[in-house]
């Protein structure tokens, strides 16, 4: 008993420490990280939208899930991982990308073993989405590229601002989601919406982050328009099949609806600009009539 | 303390109706009688309309025929099987219904066959009553529920692991669903898919009321007095997958309705197995109704699962029953 305690306290500092100095040296040598692992959906598309291919090892297996990820095409020819520590420090990368909140008994043992790990929580605000392009850009050499797209993302924004005004008739929106979740204040779908000079109907009940609807609630409120894209999956479950609803089929046949896939929204990026501008122009189709 | 026999139907007919009411009238869109009546007779007429009917009526009359099922089957295994202890959700058939259920709808037969899901439901729900009747019998309460502890953990990681594989990154969650059972945003065409077969079930266990009454007096008695035990074990085992069969179909499972009804009402038809059918259909109705208005009452918005109550109320009359019987004794 007591030799194996002896084993474990002299060898796995050792290999620790061992693995510390060799990371060390490969940022010495560039300067960037060039053997980069992200086991995030949120950080996988960045860091696929950012850096150059070669300097991804793996990203995780939803990047490369048309129906999850934003950059699907880019994964495609990247390895895929499934953010266990073993893979990833098979891998001997030299920077991994993580969430904030998914993974995290891997992250501990990651940094525990000496590989430096940034994480990084999915951007539920623009600023946001913003801050974590401009942070993923500094740190694996792409800020030049990071400042392009915040840059993109600024004029969009001020582009719409200045389509819409206080005098506007008031629109309500309302996105209704697997399980019956809908978003109000603090998630980027709501802040997209507002935006576009709608009012989120989370917002108007006074509801914050993602909460759950009855169809009950949602026919009683009648939202101006209404986004049913978030159930994309082909394969049945409850959860999504509540959406055919009899009572949800008939609100849809008498309301303007939008279907923006979840995956836009989920984490945050440039594709962002393409869900405002879609809303922008169901307001002005809603407001035309 | 006995009760007329007219005098309790009618009772429990009429609690039935005024919950069924109550449940009609309690919904987050409109919280309170006053409020929605005002909706009714004012402007928005057609919005209330549509709540009523596609909403609040397929969810009361759900928890209305699925607690009679669950009460009726409750009350015709204690009888036939002569053991206290008999109930289709303690006793795994429910589960495998449950998996039965999940298999239809998750691999997308469901979808393009839409009977595949009570026809699978009660292929679960009669496999089981069958390899019960096979191990149990009527002999011994502890076998009965061993079996039936081996069918509800055997069909539970099966579920699970059906829900696992599905590629639908949602489909895991809904292991609550049907381990714990829920009536929330049901619609009336659960109804037509489950209905059919449930009266089927009803009627099959109502027509062995007369049998049941003759075989708590013994097997030789009963087969003396004229009773067709066969048939009458073909009718339950039958009737019993049905309905059971279709109400999980529709609503995953839920516990110990079928359990606690028939416990309460026997003393009170004073203990004629025949009799305490219809009364434990009409109580399974009501107990189902209030537990479903107490999950809308007590978080609305996020509704607690309907199995959480009836587990609630369920579970330590079950233990309570356990100690009194002190198990092994039968």
């Amino acid at each position: 008993m007591r030799g194996r305690f002896d084993f474990k306290n002299s060898w796995l500092p050792a290999l620790c420490t061992a693995i510390a100095i060799f990371c060390g040296a490969a940022y010495g040598e560039d300067d960037k990280p060039a053997r980069i692992v992200s086991i995030n959906l949120c950080t996988d598309q960045m860091l696929l939208e950012l850096a150059r291919p070669e300097q991804i090892l793996s990203v995780s297996f939803l990047a490369a899930d048309p129906i999850s990820s934003t950059v699907a095409d880019k994964a495609a020819t990247i390895p895929t991982n499934r953010g266990g520590a073993e893979e990833i420090l098979a891998l001997d990368p030299d920077l991994v990308l993580a969430g904030s909140f998914t993974t995290r008994q891997t992250v501990r043992l990651l940094r525990n073993l000496g590989i430096p790990v940034a994480e990084f929580a999915p951007a539920q605000s623009i600023a946001a989405v913003k801050e974590n392009y401009k942070e993923i850009g500094d740190l694996i050499g792409a800020a030049g590229k990071a400042e392009a797209f915040n840059k993109r993302i600024d004029d969009a924004v001020a582009h719409v601002a200045s389509t819409t005004t206080e005098n506007d008739p008031k629109l309500v929106f309302a996105d209704y989601g697997v399980n019956g979740f809908t978003s109000g204040k603090g998630s980027l779908i709501a802040e997209l919406a507002t935006l576009a000079g709608f009012t989120p109907l989370a917002d108007a009940l006074a509801l914050k982050g993602a909460r759950r609807l009855s169809i009950e609630q949602l026919l009683h409120h009648r939202p101006d328009l209404l986004d049913l894209g978030a159930a994309s999956y082909a394969a049945p479950a409850l959860s999504t099949d509540a959406l055919r609803h009899p009572a949800l089929a008939y609100l849809t046949d008498v309301t303007p609806t939008v279907s923006i896939p979840s995956r836009l929204t989920s984490c945050g990026g440039l594709s962002v600009l393409p869900v405002l501008e879609l809303l922008v122009e169901k307001r002005g189709e809603i407001l035309a009539q | 303390m006995q009760i007329p026999y007219g005098f309790l139907t009618g009772g429990l007919f009429i609690a039935v109706l005024v919950a069924a009411f109550a449940s009609l009238m309690i919904g987050p869109a409109a919280v309170g009688l006053g409020a929605l009546w005002g909706v009714m007779t004012g402007g928005d007429v057609e919005t209330a309309a549509l709540i009523m009917r596609e909403i609040r009526l397929p969810r009361t009359l759900l928890a209305l025929m699925i607690g009679a099922t669950l009460g009726l089957s409750g009350a015709a295994m204690q009888g036939f099987l002569r053991n206290p202890l008999a109930e289709p959700g303690v006793i795994g058939v429910s589960g495998a219904a449950a998996l039965g259920a999940v298999l239809a709808i998750y691999t997308g037969l469901a979808a393009t066959f839409a009977l595949a899901l009570p026809f699978l439901a009660i292929a679960g729900a009669l496999g089981a009553v069958l390899i019960l009747h096979l191990l149990a019998g009527s002999r011994s309460t502890l076998t009965l529920i061993l079996a039936g502890v081996a069918i509800s953990s055997l069909t539970g990681a099966l579920i699970a692991l059906a829900l696992n594989l599905s590629p639908n990154p949602f489909a895991a969650y809904e292991i609550v669903f049907w381990m714990l059972g829920s009536l929330s945003d049901r619609s009336l065409t659960h109804v037509q898919l489950a209905a059919p077969f449930m009266v089927l079930g009803w009627a099959l266990l109502a027509a062995s009321a007369n049998g049941l009454d003759a075989l708590s007096l013994g097997e030789e008695t009963a087969a003396s007095l004229g009773v067709d035990l066969k048939r009458m074990r073909a009718f339950i085992v039958t009737g019993t997958a049905l309905s059971v069969g279709a109400a999980v179909a529709v609503s995953g499972v839920i516990g110990f309705v079928g359990l606690v009804t028939p416990h309460l009402l026997r003393p009170v038809v004073g203990h004629k197995p025949g009799r305490l059918l219809l009364v434990s259909a009409l109580g399974g109705a009501l107990l189902l109704l209030l537990a479903d208005i107490l999950v809308r009452l007590i978080t609305p918005g996020t509704e607690l699962k309907l199995g959480v109550v009836t587990a609630l109320i369920g579970a330590p009359f079950f233990l309570y029953l356990v100690l009194h019987l002190r198990l092994g004794g039968r």
